[in-house]
């Protein structure tokens, strides 16, 4: 009778109990979630622990409230994101011309640069040097 | 993708940040004007992305549409952070009144965020910028108090109802 007393207030206690509620919100591939879950199969008193604790926790959830938006104010919401919109330029209208106006901006600087190095240094001393060589093949040839 | 698209798909997100907003600053008027706050904020943050939206094909855009609804949620998350040390007096009472409420900013957030808008841990890492710890802790002692919360709800119920003399 005594023994069993014993065992019953021994079974109460389990070292693991206060840490068996971290079980509910740990990431199911996490190295302790799996430690703790083992755990919860073999012992009986942490299992009815965390089974108690769930059933709270479930009629516990539907305190957090979920608030509804009023007409009025998601319209209004609605009005001044199309204004921030048009505000911030990010119309389509106005995202083609940007584009647009980045393409020429691009050709033209592309042309600049192909003249700049027609009429670079190495370039020209790439012209003379040819010239040289077509006057001496004339002459020689 | 059009930006009119994305326009739509912001209006559309209003239910969800603004119930989000409203846990966190509890007044109507306040909620709304944080919610056109955070979308001014992030066209002005992530003006680079929202115009890469407007030139890229459909598929790939579902992932920017899912950063654009995290990137409104961190603002929101953000600025009602800001202002609640502004307005905590004018709270006060609500938060006194018990329940949800009742509990810590941080706590709310990431219990409304896990349970109401089935957001994993991962993406609350980024809205709120904590560690992983730090977020199961909270989630921890919200989860406690809400349940004592319960606990003394349904002792005055039973008070109230003369169940316990």
């Amino acid at each position: 009778m005594q023994e069993s007393k014993i065992t019953k207030s021994f079974q109460k206690n389990c070292i693991h109990t206060k840490h068996i509620f971290s079980l509910y919100d740990m990431p199911k591939n996490d190295e302790s979630y799996k430690a703790m879950k083992k755990h919860l199969e073999n012992c009986s008193i942490c299992n009815n622990e965390f089974q108690n604790f769930q059933a709270k926790n479930t009629q516990a959830l539907t305190l957090i409230p979920k608030f509804s938006m009023d007409r009025d104010l998601r319209q209004t919401f609605e009005r001044e994101v199309v204004e921030l919109f048009k505000a911030m330029d990010l119309n389509d209208r106005k995202l083609l011309k940007r584009n647009v106006k980045q393409g020429f901006i691009f050709l033209d600087k592309m042309g600049i640069e192909f003249i700049r190095n027609l009429f670079s240094k190495a370039m020209i001393k790439t012209y003379v040097f040819a010239l040289v060589i077509f006057i001496g093949l004339k002459i020689f040839l | 993708m059009k930006t009119e698209e994305l326009q739509k798909y912001i209006q559309n997100l209003s239910p969800e940040l603004y119930s989000f907003a409203y846990v966190l600053i509890p007044d109507d008027l306040q909620a709304s004007q944080l919610m056109i706050d955070c979308v001014q904020a992030f066209l002005i943050q992530k003006k680079s992305l929202v115009e890469k939206m407007g030139q890229t094909k459909n598929k790939i855009v579902l992932n920017l549409l899912e950063e654009t609804r995290l990137n409104l949620i961190r603002l929101v998350y953000e600025l009602s952070r800001k202002r609640y040390k502004q307005l905590k007096i004018s709270l006060s009472d609500i938060e006194d009144s018990g329940g949800f409420f009742s509990l810590d900013f941080d706590e709310k957030a990431i219990l409304f965020l896990k349970e109401k808008t089935q957001i994993d841990l991962v993406h609350i890492e980024y809205i709120t910028s904590m560690t992983k710890s730090e977020i199961l802790s909270h989630l921890y002692s919200a989860r406690l108090k809400m349940t004592s919360i319960m606990a003394n709800n349904l002792f005055q119920n039973e008070i109230e109802s003369g169940g316990i003399a």
